[in-house]
């Protein structure tokens, strides 16, 4: 029980503070309209809500749809992250409608936390009454919360470091990847109820990077890392990457060329 | 602006969740049966033909909630007391694929048998779980 509430923590918990913390820093250079503590708080308040009310809902959902509820629900909200992720990243050097922006980053977190922390409440509540059990979720609860925190620290000033020191963007290209982390998921919820087509797996990599070891796991959150990887997977992960990083060249190279351009018509 | 991409972007994800719904003609698939009782998978070992999608039916009969996962199938599904869920699986080439119960890891495990040769047989009689 102790390990398994430790595991479920950071495969439920992780992506919560990792989100957390790719957003302060996609917003850490911002001059105006920075996230506060207070505004972190209050974030973090409305999230343990709607995840409490999502898990309280979660098995009406499951049966809507012939049975397909949860995988829709869940695939419609990960594709939201990546699409506002995509906003995120191609705007991440203006410095305009920075309030719309932190609008779409705490929609992105309510959803991860939301979706992540109801399935949490779930096993924590459907086990809270074996009492004998109690203990060894407390302990677990405190141990991946400990875990998750370490993590998350690190992670932090890691990107912050790669950012002063390698490139300005090292973590806004972070966030990109893990939000097509939670699109591949949403595209094996899809495949799961049969609704994209599914096919052989094009390698297996579980020999190296087991995917249910901690550094496969720690993978997964991070990047969607995925052992066996379906050749649809495989395309849909290389264009959600190309998409954004060609827009975002074409918005850089398109401004300098604007700017000559009003400059020779003036 | 940017509120006119995001609306854009609330359209194309209703719009695309839309268009595969009404794409969703699903063919007949084989159908498995799996029950969970005690926190044990019944039958435990289901053989199934290599390269074909199949669907798995799992009826949780206990008085907990249960998550069906699978690293090797690459799929995780909660199931509901007293409740059903649907799954579909493959194609898969010949091999073993093990599965458990995410909240009971220990007790409820199972394994999915891909066959190149498939005969006429679903599940090995005489085998009820693994442990």
């Amino acid at each position: 029980m102790l390990i398994n509430t430790v595991l479920l923590f950071l495969q439920n918990a992780l992506p919560i503070f990792i989100i957390t913390v790719l957003l302060l820093l996609r917003f850490s250079s911002e001059t105006i309209n920075k996230p506060s503590v207070k505004w972190l708080a209050l974030s973090l308040i409305l999230v343990v809500t709607l995840a409490v009310i999502l898990s309280y809902f979660l098995e009406s959902i499951s049966q809507a749809v012939d049975g397909k509820g949860i995988e829709l629900f869940l695939s419609s909200g990960f594709l939201l992250v990546y699409f506002f992720s995509i906003i995120l990243f191609v705007h991440k050097n203006s410095n305009r409608e920075t309030a719309i922006k932190i609008q779409l980053a705490l929609i992105m977190f309510l959803i991860i936390g939301c979706l992540n922390g109801a399935h949490f409440i779930l096993y924590f509540t459907s086990y809270w009454s074996k009492a004998q059990q109690v203990q060894s979720m407390l302990i677990g609860l405190i141990l991946g919360g400990g875990i998750c925190l370490s993590i998350a620290i690190l992670f932090y000033f890691l990107l912050k470091y790669a950012d002063r020191r390698f490139h300005p963007n090292t973590s806004s290209y972070f966030l990109l990847f893990f939000t097509i982390g939670q699109l591949m998921h949403a595209i094996v919820l899809l495949q799961q109820i049969d609704i994209l087509p599914s096919s052989q797996s094009l390698w297996d990599s579980g020999q190296f990077i087991a995917e249910n070891s901690e550094l496969g796991r720690l993978l997964t959150v991070l990047f969607g890392y995925e052992t066996t990887p379906s050749l649809l997977q495989f395309i849909t992960y290389a264009i959600a990457f190309i998409i954004p990083v060609i827009i975002n060249l074409l918005i850089s190279h398109a401004k300098p060329l604007l700017l000559l351009f009003r400059g020779e018509k003036s | 602006m940017i509120k006119s991409v995001l609306l854009h972007c609330v359209q194309t994800t209703s719009i695309a969740l839309l268009i595969l719904l009404s794409f969703n003609l699903q063919a007949k698939r084989t159908e498995y049966q799996i029950e969970i009782r005690n926190h044990l998978f019944y039958p435990a070992k289901i053989i199934i033909p290599s390269n074909e999608k199949v669907k798995l039916v799992i009826h949780n009969k206990d008085d907990n909630v249960e998550e069906f996962d699978s690293f090797d199938l690459n799929r995780e599904k909660v199931i509901f007391p007293h409740r059903s869920a649907v799954i579909f699986i493959g194609p898969l080439s010949a091999g073993e694929y093990s599965f458990f119960g995410e909240y009971n890891p220990y007790s409820a495990r199972g394994k999915v048998v891909v066959k190149e040769q498939f005969q006429d047989q679903q599940t090995i009689k005489g085998e009820q779980h693994v442990n």
